[in-house]
């Protein structure tokens, strides 16, 4: 890129579990967007644009984003809403600024609303073959899943492991929505849902809402004193139907983050990434993320895990928020990890600091809706200046 | 510096009623896409494609994120997509995102694709009621033609519009969309046919209200050096922008959009437009009823304030007028869901470029207008201002 563009504040409200939040969606949008403006002495007229990032089935109401836009700060202004992923809209917001249509664009997210989840999620599957199974989201995320136990040598105990970790990092992160210390053992007792998934190994829903601001450099340099820069960022697909046969190939996730790495400048990812939040609606996924962001060879996510690589204290920390096993807003889970990751790198991250951290990288997707093709994914890389 | 951007090619699938729609979504799809790609031709093919705006709004197609399933848009290839739903605007939201993306350097070459939405529901009024607000609106009913009804009710009584004022507008729409091949439509319904046709929701008539179409159009939109390479008559987009009203409703006064006409002014500002009934040669307006098309000329500027009918009496907005409008036969006979945004913006960029069908080319347009409306009782407005060198 040619131009430069940062995150120069955010905002997020506790997350909750559904109904435990008290907030309608606009509510919970506008104290969100509020608090992101005024951390950086901002006052909405200083708005150029606004993207907010969710589905109308998930906000049970259509053309949602007109209950929205006008709660994050678009009266009067111009506005979008993408269905895709949190990082989809900040590809929107930074095309917004790089065009130079807009110097300070909000992005924001957020869940109140209480859906059939199951229905929603077989909703967007095809009409003929899919759907009239009553294929949804866990259903394939067992897919994945078992696909993945069969490929390579992880096994139920890996899965296990890695939803612990993510609980106790969800545990000391006071804006996750899942604050419990389940053990390995924990995880391994609760009931079998999706076969090889348990009930603890599959995210629930929580309710909250999360902003980001993006300003250009000029902009940027005048708002704070540790912009958060956006050095890569891309988003990829993979098709529907054809995908059946490479079911955890997640070849729309590796052609993200290889056009993200190459635009970042990234060659051997593992070694100059700081940390990553994932996208893990089911806990299994982290590991096969890792292999697809090729932060290891492919078939040896799980040994990052068993090595303790991607542990709090490991070389490559992962899913220190607590991931989405411990915050799962379906629209705005991608935000709400672009934000911690924010959080990290401008050590804002209570009692999870990690000082030397300064290049980070999120992952966000629509797998949360169903995992097993037709799904979009997006890497972004975020930097801070030495 | 933001680079230029030019509309290269267009795509679309004939258009027939919802209820007679027998192709299936990705097959809409494949056709319209392909239609795009032939259009431009000199080899380009989707693999070219390197990202895909997917204008929609999901429950109209009966289904969340419709996009997800349809193998059409280089998913093949890893294509990035993007869903935008903003309402009835979400063509006029996708096609600006992505003359921002291309712009930006993001990307050098995509297409943006209007879905075959309404065709797909059962009752599209019930979906759309559950836009409106839920404590107030919801309750009453309110659906796509009461909206309508509030603007063309406070309209009529601030600057006395007649029946046959609306009427005479509507049968502009009409006589064209009987030469227009993509048209949905195709009557040519006369003035007196308009007024003798059943009172829907006072003060619209029957033939004053657009048809629930099914049919999908997309474009294909370039950075500079690509369009030039791809095009010999790329239509260049000079300026874009949207503009957001209230969620709630209960302050207006539905006598005109003045949102539309702060949006406009500031496009005309960017791109040197002072007098835009001299200065722009072709508009496509949204006019989902009839009379919609008498308050954008306002807002828009092309007229005093209410003196709309007259420009259609004397014909300024007709063929052969100072600016021809909706030659295109509108939305008002073609309304296919979100494609009647992308189409606003495909029909003005095929006047640009000299090949409209059916004797409805404009002659020398060079500058052009497309404008899109949507979202609850109309609260998002785009504006784009287009030109062929």
């Amino acid at each position: 890129m040619e131009q430069k563009v940062a995150i120069v504040s955010y905002g997020l409200l506790n997350y909750r579990g559904p109904n435990e939040i008290g907030l309608w969606n606009d509510e919970a949008t506008f104290l969100a967007a509020r608090e992101a403006l005024a951390r950086v002495g901002l006052k909405r007229d200083d708005i150029d644009a606004v993207v907010i990032g969710t589905m109308d089935g998930l906000d049970g109401i259509t053309i949602s984003n007109g209950l929205l836009v006008p709660a994050a700060g678009a009266y009067k202004k111009d506005s979008i809403r993408i269905e895709n992923s949190g990082i989809h809209c900040l590809i929107s917001g930074l095309a917004d600024i790089l065009s130079g249509a807009a110097e300070i664009v909000m992005v924001g997210s957020s869940d109140t609303i209480e859906m059939d989840f199951d229905y929603v999620t077989n909703s967007n599957q095809d009409a003929f073959f899919r759907g009239p199974l009553g294929f949804n989201a866990w259903q394939s995320y067992g897919l994945l899943a078992m696909d993945y136990l069969r490929k390579t040598e992880a096994t139920e105990v890996d899965f296990a492991r890695v939803a612990a970790k993510n609980y106790q990092c969800g545990r000391r992160n006071r804006f996750a929505h899942v604050q419990k210390d389940y053990s390995e053992e924990d995880v391994l007792a609760s009931p079998l849902v999706s076969w090889p998934l348990r009930r603890l190994e599959i995210s629930g829903l929580s309710n909250g809402a999360g902003t980001l601001i993006l300003a250009s450099e000029r902009r940027a340099r005048e708002l704070t004193a540790s912009p958060v820069w956006i050095t890569g960022i891309a988003a990829a697909s993979n098709s529907y139907l054809g995908s059946w046969p490479e079911l955890s190939g997640l070849k729309a996730l590796k052609n993200a983050a290889t056009k993200a790495y190459q635009m970042a400048g990234i060659k051997s990812p593992r070694a100059e990434l700081d940390f990553m939040e994932i996208f893990n609606p089911f806990a299994p996924f982290e590991l096969m993320a890792c292999e697809a962001l090729a932060v290891c060879p492919q078939g040896e996510g799980f040994q990052l895990l068993r090595d303790g690589v991607i542990y709090p204290e490991g070389d490559l920390p992962v899913n220190l928020s607590g991931g989405s096993l411990c915050t799962n807003g379906p629209n705005s889970s991608g935000i709400f990890r672009i934000i911690h990751a924010v959080k990290l790198l401008k050590q804002e991250a209570e009692e999870m600091s990690l000082p030397k951290a300064r290049r980070g990288l999120v992952h966000d997707g629509d797998i949360g809706i169903g995992a097993v093709g037709g799904d979009f994914q997006a890497v972004m890389i975020l930097e801070k200046e030495a | 510096m933001p680079r230029k951007v030019g509309m290269i090619g267009v795509g679309n699938t004939t258009y027939t009623s919802g209820k007679r729609e027998t192709r299936e979504r990705a097959e809409l799809g494949r056709s319209c896409v392909k239609s795009a790609l032939d259009f431009v031709g000199r080899g380009l093919t989707l693999a070219d494609i390197e990202a895909v705006y997917f204008a929609s709004v999901d429950a109209f197609e009966g289904v969340q994120r419709p996009d997800r399933s349809m193998d059409c848009f280089g998913q093949f290839w890893g294509t990035p997509g993007f869903m935008v739903n903003t309402g009835g605007t979400a063509g006029g939201s996708a096609i600006k995102d992505a003359y921002h993306a291309v712009a930006g350097g993001l990307y050098d070459l995509v297409l943006v694709y209007g879905s075959s939405t309404t065709g797909a529901t059962v009752e599209a009024q019930q979906i759309l009621n559950s836009a409106t607000p839920a404590l107030i609106e919801k309750p009453f009913g309110a659906g796509a033609v009461h909206i309508g009804a509030y603007y063309l009710t406070g309209y009529q009584d601030k600057y006395g519009i007649s029946a046959e004022d609306y009427a005479l507008v509507a049968a502009k729409s009409h006589k064209h969309a009987a030469n227009n091949p993509y048209a949905h439509v195709r009557k040519g319904y006369s003035v007196e046919e308009i007024l003798a046709s059943p009172m829907i929701c006072y003060p619209i008539h029957l033939y004053e209200i657009c048809p629930v179409s099914a049919g999908a159009a997309c474009l294909i939109m370039a950075c500079e050096d690509k369009a030039k390479e791809l095009s010999d008559t790329p239509v260049w987009i000079k300026a874009m922008g949207s503009i957001t009203n209230s969620y709630l409703v209960g302050y207006r006064d539905f006598k005109g959009f003045p949102l539309l006409k702060i949006l406009a002014q500031k496009l005309y500002q960017q791109t040197g437009i002072e007098n835009p009934l001299e200065d722009i040669d072709y508009a496509e307006l949204f006019n989902p009823f009839a009379g919609f098309e008498y308050l954008e000329y306002d807002a828009l500027g092309f007229c005093a304030e209410g003196k709309g009918p007259r420009l259609v009496r004397d014909g300024v907005t007709d063929l052969g007028g100072k600016l021809p409008v909706n030659l295109s036969g509108s939305t008002l006979c073609t309304n296919s869901g979100i494609s009647a945004s992308v189409t606003r913006h495909s029909e003005t960029c095929l006047q640009l470029m000299g090949r409209i069908e059916g004797g409805r080319q404009v002659k020398n347009a060079r500058v052009g207008l497309a404008h899109s409306w949507g979202g609850n009782m109309g609260q998002f407005h785009t504006v784009a201002i287009l030109a062929r060198d």
